[in-house]
């Protein structure tokens, strides 16, 4: 009981796990979509920053004063740098007319204009060189050099957070360079992004869900949009749901070049789960549980039908033998009868003729045998089942069916040991005895020939008879030591390979030993199968 | 007679017509270029002060004025709860119920997001101001501060009307630290930069003693806008009251001097406002010119030696600027002279009042900024001494040349020094703040009840 309920919670964790992943996955599409769906909206802001730019770098003069003059009315740059087809700065220059702005500018650019190889080999004057390969380093940022590339961006870090310059190699030799004003850039992203109305609404993501064909919607924990900066700083929040100020993102998007380092981030309170307001994990675990237990009752349901419709179907074709056997038993009466006389009347001399007469006794034994059975098995059926006791010897009995088994036996090469002890004339069904000794010497030559000896032994007891019936061959399996006696049940396929069988023998056996006031049992043995049949056999001319 | 010379003469009485009807250019802003000494010592080189002032003709006709493009954007934060909220609510709404029909205004509340209350609106374009007055009473306090994403969703409703020949202004009120969003003083001075040229003045309210007052004051000033400090929330609504009463008094925009220096003059550096000073040439902004009041730039320049009795040309200059109410771009010169005079007593008698005044003002709030960074690095006594030194030399000119103002900045700087302990400082460095920017820029600011 405790196995298949470990095997049960097992499972269970599994499938909740296995089904917990998998809905994260759906979460996880949902949420990058409508993330997505934002960071178009950035992008296509700093693609109208990038045409602008693109025009007003191609008009800008070259002239410092006048190139002042123009910053002064621009809202998106916040310095202008000019570099000449020698790769010089010409403005701005550490000269008279320049300005703190521009010796700021200058300083944190520094880099941009400085390569250090260049610095150690160079003259002072050469400092201000723009290497080109400036251009093409910082991990694929620039990864063209702008002689083949006429316009682009560059992302460089200072003071903690990205700059951004947007270069214009034009038809002069001059490259015009602009610093970006980062704050009115992320103003006009923050403006183009959704504002927030008051009045929180239940964010609910409908998922087809996989398992039992339902499709549950799941309740996604409160949200809260955040546009984050390099360092994860929300420069922007909207559709807050989350009522604690510290959030976790469940899922973070970068945004697309230039703004790589920015990203936007769908969180959570840090507390919450995935399932929101669903049922815990309990809860989780022992619904998946039910649903399994469903599943294998289902199953076993499904395979009980199944062998019931087997069993149907046998016990269909048992009584249709039964209805042709009354027809089958008079011809073959007859047969074996002449075929026994026939055996009587040969020439002793002749031993071919003595071994084919005995095949013919022993098929026809074996058919009526058969006949018997199925005979038998209709009117246990038809509860029509009755012996007829009449005086006589258990070991006669006995004797007769060892010696009808004889050839067949000695075919397979099983030897046969008796001791026979129950010889007292009592009232017994010589048939019955018969039939039940007869099928367990049966199942001995279909299923025990491998053990190559067949024990056989009777004892009398008062009015009760034993008979015992062992072999050396596999033996019954354990689980299956009850079962052999129900009706068409077979033992395992290996073992009944190739063999053929009503299934009713044993059956019928326990039937008439338990009509003949005994039973039939299987009892453990070291080795092979040992059946013990008790028999109640008063002594003759008792009434019973 | 054919058609055409028929239309020549028809051409010209019209045009002839509107010259008349249209007279040449009533000058709507004033312009007042001179020396801080007209008169100088001959036979020295010595320096002096140039001033332009630009004052807005009076108009006295209120429906003459520029309509308005106006951005309310109100902080409502956790920290505003209760009776901050509720005043702000009212100055708003007193605010809105001020405007003209062809004005526009919007409203935008923030805290850890920002909601727009009220996108932007012609307030002739609804029968009455009601729903925008009920959309504000909606407005409740709570969560964080996202004052830069305020700003930024402001100016997006600003410019979906700018180029309308509106005077375009936002008004951001908060009470606290920004804590969401950029927050460092020079990021929001950047974005108040690019505001600033795109033609919108971002004026800042500072509510109470938390707010961050450089990064408002910085905001303000970047933008050409007023900053003021209300440490009452009873002053909320006349806060209000006087930037809208600004705002409505523009008659003047995009105002810049350029300065052009003779050979031999100096430009030696500009006092209060940003030049760009290349050789002989300074440029200076000064934004909106508003009716009644005046706005200057001020330039010390090196004159050269000149003989007894002689007179030079010191500079030529320009000023240009967009009238609002026609939209016209208006260029106007004015040259300044010098006169020398080997008598002492000539230079005192002829000595400019008016530009002496400006430049001891901006002088002394110059000397402000050196105290407040003296005390900002925990030199108390140092900047004490200061400005005691500073309210010493406001008196001394006050006493000199009879000016209010200097008597008040006297007193300012004299308040700054006697309240410099760390409980006094909170309050004294917004107030400081809120000066200094109004020296410089010339801008409104709250007089305190104190």
């Amino acid at each position: 009981m405790l196995v298949p309920l470990a095997i049960l919670v097992w499972l269970g964790v599994r499938l909740d796990v296995a089904e917990r992943a998998t809905r994260a996955d759906l979460i996880d599409r949902v949420i990058v979509s409508e993330l997505e769906a934002h960071s178009v909206v950035v992008s296509s802001v700093v693609s109208q920053w990038e045409r602008d730019l693109l025009a007003d770098l191609e008009q800008a003069p070259i002239d410092p004063s006048a190139l002042r003059e123009r910053l002064l009315e621009s809202t998106r740059v916040s310095q202008y740098f000019v570099v000449d087809a020698q790769r010089m700065l010409r403005f701005p220059t550490y000269d008279d007319s320049i300005t703190p702005a521009e010796e700021e500018a200058l300083l944190r650019t520094r880099d941009i204009w400085l390569n250090r190889e260049l610095t150690t080999q160079s003259a002072p004057e050469q400092q201000n060189a723009l290497p080109s390969n400036r251009f093409a380093g910082k991990g694929g940022v620039m990864n063209i050099a702008p002689s083949q590339r006429t316009s682009g961006w560059y992302v460089w870090h200072w003071g903690g957070d990205i700059h951004l310059i947007y270069w214009l190699q034009r038809a002069d030799g001059f490259i015009v360079v602009a610093e970006l004003n980062r704050p009115r850039l992320t103003a006009d992203i923050i403006a183009a992004l959704p504002h927030t109305d008051d009045g929180a609404e239940v964010h609910q993501v409908n998922l087809e869900h996989w398992a039992l064909g339902s499709s549950p919607t799941y309740t996604l924990p409160p949200k809260r949009l955040e546009l984050r900066n390099t360092r994860g700083d929300a420069l922007y929040v909207w559709d807050n749901d989350v009522a604690s100020n510290e959030v976790r993102a469940l899922v973070s998007l970068p945004l697309g070049y230039p703004l790589g380092m920015w990203s936007l981030a769908y969180c959570v309170d840090p507390q919450a789960s995935i399932n929101g307001e669903e049922p815990g994990f309990w809860y989780r675990l022992s619904t998946r549980i039910g649903a399994l237990a469903l599943a294998l009752v289902g199953i076993a349901i499904y395979f009980y039908r199944e062998s019931a419709r087997e069993m149907r179907e046998a016990a269909q074709r048992v009584s249709f033998v039964n209805q042709v056997s009354h027809e089958l038993k008079t011809p073959l009466t007859n047969i074996r009868m002449y075929a026994e006389l026939l055996e009587q009347n040969l020439d002793s001399d002749d031993e071919q003729s003595k071994r084919h007469v005995g095949v013919l006794v022993s098929e026809s034994q074996r058919l009526s045998r058969l006949i018997g059975n199925i005979l038998t098995f209709g009117r246990k059926e038809r509860q029509t089942l009755k012996l007829r006791p009449a005086p006589g010897s258990v070991d006669a009995c006995v004797a007769s069916v060892l010696s009808q088994f004889k050839p067949a036996l000695e075919a397979r090469g099983i030897e046969v040991a008796s001791r026979l002890d129950a010889n007292r004339t009592v009232m017994i069904d010589a048939d019955a005895i018969g039939q039940i000794v007869g099928n367990l010497v049966s199942n001995v030559e279909k299923y025990a020939s491998a053990g190559k000896r067949l024990y056989v032994e009777s004892k009398q007891d008062g009015d009760s008879v034993r008979v015992t019936v062992s072999d050396e061959g596999p033996g019954v399996p354990e689980k299956d030591r009850k079962r052999v006696f129900e009706p068409f049940y077979r033992v395992s396929d290996k073992l009944t390979d190739g063999v053929a069988g009503t299934g009713i023998g044993l059956t019928i056996a326990r039937e008439l030993a338990r009509l003949h006031g005994g039973d039939l049992a299987l009892v453990p043995s070291e080795h092979g199968a040992k059946f013990v049949v008790t028999l109640h056999c008063p002594p003759a001319g008792v009434a019973t | 007679m054919s058609k055409a010379t028929m239309r020549f003469p028809l051409a010209v009485v019209i045009g002839l017509m509107f010259s008349i009807m249209v007279p040449a250019h009533a000058q709507l802003v004033k312009i007042d270029a001179a020396l801080g000494t007209p008169v100088m010592l001959a036979g020295e080189r010595a320096t002096t002060f140039l001033r332009v002032a630009l004052t807005g003709e009076d108009i006295k006709d209120e429906s003459k004025r520029a309509p308005l493009n106006v951005s309310i954007v109100i902080d409502k934060s956790g920290s505003m709860q209760g009776e901050k909220m509720e005043a702000a609510k009212r100055a708003a709404k007193a605010a809105v119920e001020r405007l003209r029909k062809d004005d526009i205004v919007s409203i935008i509340a923030y805290d850890t997001t920002v909601s727009i209350v009220q996108p932007a609106i012609q307030i002739g374009d609804v029968k009455t101001t009601q729903p925008i007055l009920a959309a504000i009473d909606l407005v409740n306090a709570g969560g964080s501060t996202a004052l830069f994403a305020g700003v930024s969703m402001g100016a997006g409703e600003l410019r979906k009307d700018l180029g309308s020949g509106r005077v375009n202004r936002l008004v951001l009120l908060s009470d606290g630290l920004a804590n969401i969003g950029p927050s460092s003083p020079g990021e929001l001075a950047e974005l108040g930069i690019s505001l600033g040229r795109e033609g919108i003045n971002v004026t800042t309210l500072g509510l109470g003693l938390d707010y961050n007052e450089d990064l408002m004051s910085r905001l303000a000033s970047s933008s050409d806008g007023n900053h003021m400090f209300i440490d009452s929330v009873n002053d909320l609504e006349r806060a209000y009251a006087m930037e809208f009463g600004d705002a409505m008094t523009v008659v003047a925009r995009d105002a810049s001097v350029i300065i052009r220096c003779e050979d031999g003059v100096r430009p030696v550096r500009s006092l209060g406002r940003d030049a760009i000073i290349n050789g002989q040439a300074a440029r200076i902004d000064i934004g909106q010119i508003g009716s009644q009041r005046t706005k200057y730039c001020l330039l010390e320049v090196e004159l050269p030696a000149g003989a007894d009795g002689g007179s030079a040309e010191v500079a030529s200059v320009d000023v240009s600027y967009v009238e609002m109410k026609s939209q016209e771009k208006a260029n106007r010169n004015q040259s300044v002279k010098v006169r020398y005079s080997s008598s002492k007593d000539e230079v005192k008698r002829s000595t400019n009042t008016a530009v002496m005044v400006a430049a001891v003002q901006q002088i002394a709030a110059d000397r402000n900024v050196l105290a407040m960074r003296l005390r900002d690095s925990g030199k108390i006594e140092e900047a004490r001494q200061e400005l005691l030194s500073n309210r010493a030399y406001l008196y001394e000119n006050f006493s000199r040349y009879d000016d209010e103002q200097l008597k008040r900045d006297a007193d300012t700087n004299g308040f700054a020094a006697e309240n410099l302990d760390p409980e006094q400082w909170k309050y004294n460095r917004k107030l400081q703040q809120e000066y200094q920017v109004g020296i410089k820029k010339q801008g409104v600011i709250l007089e305190k009840g104190r």
